[in-house]
Parts: C-alpha cells; sequence; structure tokens
C-alpha cells in the first residue's frame, strides 16, 4: 500500500502541484511571523532548525516553479490560503509574482573546495564563485521551464557596475546563461579532479571578477503580450551546515554586505555553529544566532530559528494546527481513506480508555488498602479524599474512571504522609487532617502514569499527543502518524473499524519510538542514546514516587542557566554531544526557566524519547542537577 | 561499441591462487602491493600470498583509515593486522590518514590521493591493489588513480579482492549523514548541462545499509525524476540472499522506489564481471531510448559485497558514472570469524591488454634519481 506519510517530503519535490497539494500555510506564517516581509529580501537571512524542522519545504515553496504552480492554480480553493501567506512575505503582490527563488543545496561540491591548498581567500573565492555561477543558471532554467524564452530575458543592473557587468556576460539573458555555464564548467573540473591543480594553473574563468550578486538588480521578463516583468532575485543556499565551520562564515561575510542587491537566505542546521556559538544561540532571548566581529545581527541580518524557545505554550499549540493541517492534506491522498470520507486523522483516533480489567482492578484495589494500613490512614480519612476526589472534574471529562480515582487515593494518602510523619510506634495518626491535600490536575496526571506503569494503561492517546510526542518537528510527526495510518488502513481492509483503539495508538507509538531510537545513526549517536536513557530513567524513577511530586511527572534535566552557559569552557566533550543531541531532537533545550527563585536552563527529553521511555509529555517537570554531573554521567556513555 | 574490460582477464574462486602464484614467479617480475591494514580479517590474505612467491621483490604501500569514535578493540586488530602486513613486505610503509575531517567532511579519498600521488612507480612491473579491507571511499579514487598511473607509466595493475560477503554483512557501523558523490567520481551530475537528463540508479542493497539507501534515494531524487533498479546478487552463495534483500526492502520497493519485480536486475555474486557487463548493457540500451528525451544519467551505489563493488567500480572507471555513497563514520562491530572467502583477481591494465609492460624501460626508471 502506497503510504504518503512514509514518504520524506523532498518526495514530492519534484511535481509543484503534487508538492503543493501536502503544503500547510501554517509553518509559513508561524514562523516568518515576525519577520518584516522587506527584510526578507534586503538583509541576508539565517535560518535555522534540526532536520526535518522543515527547512527545504520553506525554501522549495519560495523557488519559482512552486510560486508559479501555486499561481496558475489559484483557482483551486484549497490552495487560496497559501496564497495569502506568500502574499503576507511579500513573494506574491497583486496576484502576480515578485520574486524568482532558487534553491541551492549546498550539500555536494562546495565543501571538497575547502580541501585545496589554496589560501583561505582563494577557497571562499572559488565557493562564491561557483554559488553565484549555479545561482544565475538556476534562475534562467526555471524561466526556461516555465516557458520563457531567454531571448525574453534580461537583467537591471547595479548603476556604476560596468565592469562588473562585463565579466557576467552582459545583460542579455543567452549570455548571462553562457558565461554562467564557463565558470560552472571550469569550478566543476577543478573540483572534480583527483589531484586539483597548482593555484597558477587555475583556470583565469574561476578567479576572474565574476560576482553577478554584487550587479543584479532585478530579473526582467517580457511576457507574450509584450509587458515586463521585474522580479527581484533570491537565492536559498540550503544545508549550509556541510561547509566548512571556517568556509561557513566566510559566505556569511561574504553575503551580509549591503552592495548585494539579491535576496539570500542562508538555511542550517544549529550544529553548524561551534558548541559555544551554539549554545549561545541557544539562550539568547531572541535567536539571534551566532555573532561577528562587526556585524550586528539586528542590523545586518534577519535571524529566524525553526524551533521554539519562547512562548513554548503558543509554540506547541501552534505545532498542533499545523500538524493536524498536514495530516489532513495526506491523508486524502490515500484512495483507502478518501473514498470512505475518512479525511482526517484525529477522527481515526479514539479516545475511550478501557477500564482495568477486573482481575487487575481487585489487584490494584488490594495494593491501595495495602498502602492505607501502611500509612495507617483511617477510613474516615480515606472517605474524605474519595470526596474530594469524586467532586474533581478533569477537563474534558465528565467523571474520572475509578482505577484513577483509585490512582489518586493512593498518591493523595502518600502525600499526606509526606506533611505529617509520625513515630515508628505511634499508634495514631498525628494531625495532618486539618488541612487535606489539594485534588488537581496534577494529582490526576499522576496517576495516570502510575496506570501506565503499573498496568499498562493506554497513555499516549489523541492527536494532541502524536503531535506533541512530535518535538515540534514535521518529519518526526509524519513517521509517527505513518504508523497509525497504516494500522488503520489495514483494518478497514480486514473488514474491520478505521478506528484505532487508545491501546492500539498507544502500542504503535511506543514501538515506533524505540524503533526509531534504535536506528540513529548521526554522529555520537551511541553515546547520545545513552545518556537519554540514563536521563530517561532518573526521570522515571521521579516520576513513579508514590506522592508523584511533580504531578504528571519528569522529563528534564535542569542546570543553572549560568552553569548550563559556562559548558563550552568547562566541559567541552559535553557540549559537543549536547549539539548532537539537540541537533537531532533528542533532547530541546529550555532557556532561562524560573524556578525556586533560580534560573535553570532545562534539557528537555525529546518526544521519541519520552515515548520511548513512559514519560509525561507535559512540560515543566525536572531533576535539578549540574553541569558537572552531567558531564560524568556522559563521559560513562562514551 | 568496444568496452575496455570486455573480454576481461579475471580470475575467481581456485584459480585466483594459481594464476597469481605462477604469473608473479617470473623472476623479471616486481610488484608492489597496495592494501588496507584495518580491522577486516581480509587484510593480510592477499599479502600473504603474493609475499610467498615474490618475496624480495614484493614492496607493500598499507593504507591504515582512521576513524574516531570506534571500539578500542577495532583499533587493536587494525594495529595488529598493520604489523602482521609489514612482517610479510619488510620493504614497505604504512600510510595513516583520516576518513573524516574534524567537522565530518569526508575527506578519505582525498587522503589516499595525496598518499599516493608522488609514488614513484619506477621500480615495479606490477601494482596490485587489494581491495579487501578499503572502503569503497578509499578503494574507489585509489584505483582510479593507479589506473591512471599505470596508463601513463605502461604497468600492469591488477585488483584483488577475498570475497566474503558474509563478512560485508557483519561489519556494522554508524553512517555519515550526508549521501555524496564519490571523490573523483562526480561524474555530470549537478552540472547544469545534465539537468534535464533522466537519471538511473542502480544500487547495490544491503540491508544493514537500508537508512544509507535512503539518503541516497533522498538526494537524487531531490531536483531529478529518478527511476531505481537494484542490482540483486544471484548465484549466490546463500541462494536466498536476494530475496532476503527484497523482504528487507519491501517498504522502499512498495512506497518510495516504485521497485517492481521487472526493475530487478541479478548479478552474479561472485563475478565482478558479469556486474560490470551488466550496468554498461543497460546504460547503452537507456542512451539510446532517452537521447532524444534529455538523455539518461547511470548512477551507481556500491553497498554490497566487495566483489560486486569491484565491478560497480569497472562500469563507473569506464563511463565516468557517478558514484553516489554514505561513508561509514565509525565501524561498531567486527566479524569474529577468519577470512575463509575465494579470491577473486582482475587484470585491470597492462600486457593482457596489449599495453607492453618494458621491463628494461623499467630497469632505466629504477636508475633515474
Amino acid at each position: 500500500m502506497d503510504n504518503p506519510f512514509l514518504k520524506r517530503a523532498t518526495e514530492y519535490y519534484r511535481d509543484e502541484e503534487a508538492f503543493l497539494s501536502v503544503i500547510s500555510p501554517e509553518p509559513i506564517r508561524h514562523f516568518l511571523r515576525e519577520a518584516e516581509k522587506e527584510s526578507l529580501y534586503e538583509k541576508l537571512v539565517n535560518i535555522r532548525g534540526t532536520p526535518g524542522s522543515g527547512k527545504t519545504t520553506l525554501a522549495k515553496l519560495f523557488e519559482f516553479p512552486a510560486l508559479s504552480a501555486l499561481l496558475r492554480n489559484r483557482s483551486i480553493s484549497t490552495y487560496q490560503d497559501l496564497i495569502d501567506a506568500m502574499g503576507s512575505y511579500g513573494a506574491i503582490v497583486g496576484g502576480r509574482l515578485e520574486v524568482i527563488g532558487c534553491r541551492l543545496p549546498l550539500e555536494t561540491d562546495y565543501r571538497e573546495v575547502w580541501e585545496f591548498e589554496y589560501p583561505e581567500t582563494v577557497k571562499l573565492t572559488l565557493t562564491t564563485t561557483l554559488i553565484q555561477a549555479r545561482a544565475v543558471l538556476a534562475w534562467l532554467r526555471h524561466l526556461q521551464k516555465g516557458g520563457y524564452n531567454l531571448s525574453d530575458v534580461r537583467i537591471e543592473a547595479r548603476q556604476e557596475a560596468e565592469a562588473a557587468l562585463n565579466a557576467i556576460g552582459g545583460v542579455a539573458g543567452p549570455a548571462l546563461l553562457e558565461r554562467a555555464r564557463q565558470i560552472e564548467r571550469s569550478l566543476y573540473e577543478v573540483v572534480g579532479a583527483l589531484v586539483p591543480p597548482d593555484l597558477d594553473q587555475l583556470d583565469e574563468a574561476v578567479t576572474s571578477a565574476y560576482r553577478p550578486f554584487d550587479v543584479i538588480e532585478r530579473i526582467v521578463v517580457k511576457n507574450p503580450d509584450g509587458t515586463e516583468r521585474r522580479l527581484k532575485p533570491l537565492v536559498i543556499l540550503d544545508d549550509a551546515h556541510a561547509l566548512h565551520p571556517a568556509q561557513f562564515r566566510g559566505l556569511q561575510r561574504a553575503l551580509i554586505r549591503r552592495e548585494i542587491r539579491v535576496a539570500r537566505w542562508i538555511l542550517a542546521r544549529l550544529d553548524v555553529l561551534h558548541p559555544k556559538e551554539a549554545f549561545e544561540a541557544l539562550t539568547e532571548e531572541r535567536a539571534d544566532g551566532a555573532q561577528m566581529p562587526g556585524v550586528t545581527a539586528s542590523r545586518d541580518y534577519l535571524a529566524i530559528m525553526l524551533q521554539s524557545l519562547d512562548e513554548r505554550r503558543k509554540h506547541r499549540v501552534a505545532f498542533r494546527r499545523m500538524a493536524t493541517d498536514m495530516a489532513k492534506r495526506y491523508l486524502v491522498q490515500m484512495e483507502i481513506f478518501r473514498t470512505r470520507g475518512l479525511q482526517r486523522l484525529e477522527n481515526l483516533l479514539g479516545d475511550q480508555v478501557p477500564p482495568l480489567t477486573e482481575s487487575k482492578f481487585d489487584d490494584f484495589a488490594r495494593s491501595v488498602d495495602a498502602a492505607q494500613r501502611r500509612l495507617r490512614i483511617s477510613d474516615k480519612r480515606r472517605r474524605e479524599l474519595l470526596d474530594a476526589i469524586e467532586a474533581y472534574t478533569p477537563e474534558g471529562m465528565s467523571s474520572v474512571p475509578r482505577e484513577l480515582q483509585l490512582a489518586m487515593l493512593s498518591i493523595l494518602m502518600h502525600r499526606m504522609e509526606k506533611r505529617g510523619q509520625t513515630g515508628l510506634f505511634d499508634t495514631e495518626l498525628p494531625e495532618p487532617a486539618s488541612k487535606l491535600p489539594k485534588v488537581d490536575s496534577a494529582v490526576f496526571a499522576g496517576a495516570r502514569i502510575h496506570l501506565l506503569h503499573k498496568y499498562d494503561r493506554p497513555y499516549y492517546v489523541g492527536i494532541e499527543d502524536v503531535c506533541d510526542a512530535s518535538s515540534e518537528n514535521a518529519e518526526q510527526f509524519l513517521r509517527l502518524a505513518a504508523e497509525l495510518v497504516e494500522f488503520s488502513a489495514v483494518n478497514i481492509i480486514r473488514g474491520e473499524s478505521a478506528l484505532l483503539e487508545p491501546s492500539v495508538q498507544h502500542k504503535k507509538l511506543r514501538e515506533k519510538a524505540t524503533h526509531v531510537i534504535q536506528e540513529w545513526d548521526f554522529p555520537r549517536s551511541k553515546q547520545v542514546r545513552k545518556l537519554v536513557d540514563t536521563l530517561a530513567a532518573s526521570c522515571l524513577q521521579k516520576t513513579l514516587e508514590p506522592n508523584a511530586p511533580l504531578g504528571a511527572g519528569a522529563n528534564a534535566y535542569g542546570i543553572l542557566q549560568e552553569e548550563f552557559e559556562a559548558i563550552p569552557d568547562r566541559h567541552p566533550e559535553l557540549a559537543q554531544l549536547l549539539q548532537a543531541a539537540i541537533a537531532n531532537n533528542a533532547v530541546t533545550v529550555v532557556p532561562r526557566h524560573n524556578c525556586k527563585n533560580k534560573e535553570w536552563c532545562l534539557l528537555e527529553l525529546g518526544g521519541i524519547v519520552i515515548l520511548r521511555h513512559g514519560l509525561t509529555l507535559k512540560r515543566g517537570g525536572f531533576l535539578e542537577g549540574t553541569s558537572a554531573s552531567l558531564a560524568s554521567l556522559a563521559r560513562e556513555g562514551a | 561499441m568496444t568496452r575496455l574490460w570486455d573480454p576481461c582477464i579475471s580470475h575467481g574462486a581456485g584459480t585466483s591462487e594459481d594464476f597469481l602464484t605462477k604469473f608473479f614467479a617470473d623472476r623479471s617480475r616486481r610488484a608492489v602491493v597496495i592494501a588496507g591494514a584495518g580491522f577486516d580479517p581480509r587484510s593480510t590474505r592477499a599479502t600473504e600470498l603474493l609475499a610467498a612467491v615474490l618475496k624480495d621483490r614484493l614492496r607493500g604501500i598499507f593504507l591504515r583509515e582512521e576513524r574516531s569514535g570506534g571500539q578500542s578493540a577495532l583499533g587493536e586488530t587494525g594495529n595488529a593486522n598493520a604489523r602482521r602486513l609489514t612482517e610479510l613486505v619488510p620493504n614497505s610503509r604504512v600510510a595513516a590518514f583520516p576518513v573524516f575531517s574534524n567537522d565530518n567532511a569526508t575527506v578519505g579519498g582525498r587522503r589516499t590521493v595525496k598518499a599516493l600521488e608522488s609514488e614513484s612507480w619506477a621500480d615495479v612491473t606490477d601494482i596490485v591493489v587489494d581491495l579487501s579491507a578499503l572502503s569503497v571511499g578509499v578503494a574507489f579514487p585509489l584505483v582510479k588513480l593507479v589506473l591512471k598511473h599505470a596508463r601513463e607509466r605502461r604497468r600492469n595493475l591488477h585488483v584483488v579482492v577475498t570475497d566474503d560477503p558474509s563478512i560485508d554483512e557483519e561489519i556494522e557501523g554508524i553512517s555519515s549523514e550526508k549521501a555524496e558523490t564519490l571523490f573523483g567520481f562526480k561524474g555530470a551530475l549537478g552540472v547544469h548541462d545534465s539537468s534535464g537528463v533522466t537519471i538511473l540508479w542502480l544500487p547495490q542493497l544491503t540491508a544493514r545499509r537500508r537508512k544509507a539507501l535512503g539518503r541516497v534515494y533522498a538526494t537524487l531524487t531531490e531536483e531529478q525524476e529518478v527511476d531505481v533498479c537494484p542490482l540483486l546478487p544471484f548465484p549466490s552463495r546463500n541462494p536466498r540472499r536476494g530475496d532476503g534483500l527484497i523482504e528487507a526492502f519491501q517498504e522502499e520497493f512498495e512506497s518510495v522506489w516504485r521497485v517492481d519485480a521487472r526493475d530487478l536486475i541479478y548479478v552474479d555474486e561472485r563475478k565482478p564481471v558479469d556486474l560490470y557487463r551488466s550496468v554498461l548493457d543497460i546504460d547503452d540500451a537507456r542512451k539510446r531510448v532517452f537521447r532524444k528525451l534529455g538523455g539518461s544519467l547511470t548512477v551507481l551505489s556500491p553497498f554490497g559485497s566487495k566483489v560486486q563493488s569491484l565491478g560497480a567500480l569497472m562500469a563507473a572507471l569506464e563511463r565516468d558514472f557517478p558514484v553516489m555513497y554514505v561513508e561509514t563514520l565509525t565501524y561498531t562491530s567486527t566479524p569474529s570469524k577468519r577470512a575463509d572467502g575465494d579470491l577473486v583477481h582482475v587484470w585491470l591494465h597492462g600486457e593482457a591488454y596489449g599495453h607492453a609492460v618494458d621491463a628494461a624501460v623499467i630497469e632505466e626508471e629504477a636508475k633515474c634519481p
């Protein structure tokens, strides 16, 4: 069965209509919400995110073929939202294209330039020359594929750039193309050679002043009716983390110059940065990225982080909206669901958790009775607690199922014990009873997770849990959703209901999480796996304390903010390990978390790790620790 | 169209040892063996054979691929193999180099070329490259460089490999995150002039590199349409190996690569020439069909056994095919067994193909400083 959820987003890139059909406008609105539309095309834009966070999808959407397809299909109502979103960010104005975007993946060829035994300035020139030649080729190729004749294409050049204009081949489309092809071929020969030529043997074409980014203001195309369109050229450099760190910095410096008229975006993963820079980027009040000498972030470039650092609640809600919208777009592509009118993933996920079996319930009741006796709590007090529990109604539920009531009772009894410790030989209760422990959502959440671990009661249920377990990562969401969708489709084929029972959802999600973690094979993945397993085990221990001190439990490790910031200097190995963990969604950094009058930095376990170990998806519960103890844990795993 | 290695002088199980022993018994022959000095139990097998025949007429260059973060036991095995190799061939050197730079860029191929770039072949008539314990990212550029030198300086070039697919299957590692063309094997992939071609991807499958193969596919399909025809081993030592691979890649075949039974290409697991010929036949047929449709570009990904990789290497050398691969960042397990596979030999350049190796000229060259 063809399951579109199993495909990477890149699978859709070759066909614009297919690509647009799975694109939700939500992430564009969400990530670019604070960007002024002029800044997107005037300054250098640095976009950072984890793998699968949607960097390439964003880039693809701003490319000329996707925008053209969007306008071609403007009469289709489902695209209207997307057209509006692109309009808000200046790509489409008055129903016409305003920019001509091209995406250049930097994964191949470019890094090899840095291995040449040439001076760094030469290597940087070769890098920027290759990028510029390929950008020109990509813009012109897009126009040709879009049905334009090259003879109807010209550029508007910057004033006083005559010499530079000659170096790029002039203003006419065919000459521009020919010059760019010549440059690419010459550079490709150097990059592909087993033994690169000596510096003085380098082809003049590749070292000459070929700088189209400094020259081109607009690309002008003539329409069939004779009118002209002036398009702002945009180059999107994707996967820039593949460059050498010095090459990356050099490229940033080269593209930050204000003389450049071409709009330019650099997309990279967080681990492109030096650990110190990455830690600074993560903990800054606003994600402004790496600092470079003489460069002021807000004035010279725009930084966009595809990961929430502030207003986390808002981000989580926005991601849920985006993910459900995305799931809807994928689901309608599956005939088996479409023909049955099943268009929303949330409608496939049943939320009625079945009660515990009688035998399990009786077993649990006996253990609670035993706890009551051990804690020497009178029947009267137990009744009072039960009354308070029965009076409590959690949000979205009409009543609390009996096994949860019992689990809540157990937690409350243990909380009472903590309040009034009795002596070893006391037979009477002390007087803690002046005030009963509060029955609230934390007790309810604690009861749910305790029952997960005691009786395997389904815990991860419903669309919100699938979204929250995705760590705000679109690809991770699709991988989790794929499991559920696949199982639902199999049910339909078997003639059963498409609705997935909570126990099935819970089991499938946890199995998938275990599989994903086993499959990790990024650099340092073995050490990362060991570190998060150890942290998760400690969190679980805290979570399962009988009085549920943190309610739903812990899923993070907290270090004082100032200690966290010093990790790159004091524990460089740990810094690299954390950087790998963060870059691959194993851990999320929550800076400046205020608790007990102190400022903490939380290392929150990723959604997949949480699923695997049966921890809460609710945020905030953490273990207090130090960077030294974390470094020692990391060393043990090495 | 004539082909470089059709006919090809090659030897398989049982005949390789015999051929090499007789061939190098000729006292006018002097050889250099280039082999990997790693943890692979196949590291020393071919050198043992050559050293026994050639004795002091053999010198050695042993390549030590360095990867960080692996098991220390692997390093120790590698050291032991390196010691054994230098004992076998006293007139030898060990060239060690990192396969990855500090920022995890793949540099092994380039460093290999650098290690051998200025090598003098003046004192030898024959160059023997043993691929058994070399990674693909090192072996391919190495053979390309040595073939160039052998052509320019009129030397014989032999490639040998100890064929044991079960060892290849046992070696596990962590893949790099990048699917990229091997150093020196870019072909025309990624240049503007080939932006309109249809790509035919011929991956050699192996279950343990499933994720890496997925990365190659994702990278290739970013910009262009890709047809996939997996290469499966048959005949093979384990007759069900091909079926096992179909089972392992079921999800990819059905949902991602869209491969059906007509797309599968079966190649003899023990004969590199079979893979080489099959690939070239397919390429010829595709070129004819796609001539007026923008052209066709064949891309190889040698993830399978060493012998099959050798076939892919020969095809890539002949047609300048791009080779996409995901290098192994670090190895995590080593095969426990001894190398008891068959030795396969392919004569890549020299006398067998009418390129005379003039021992007298070589004698003269050796005298020159």
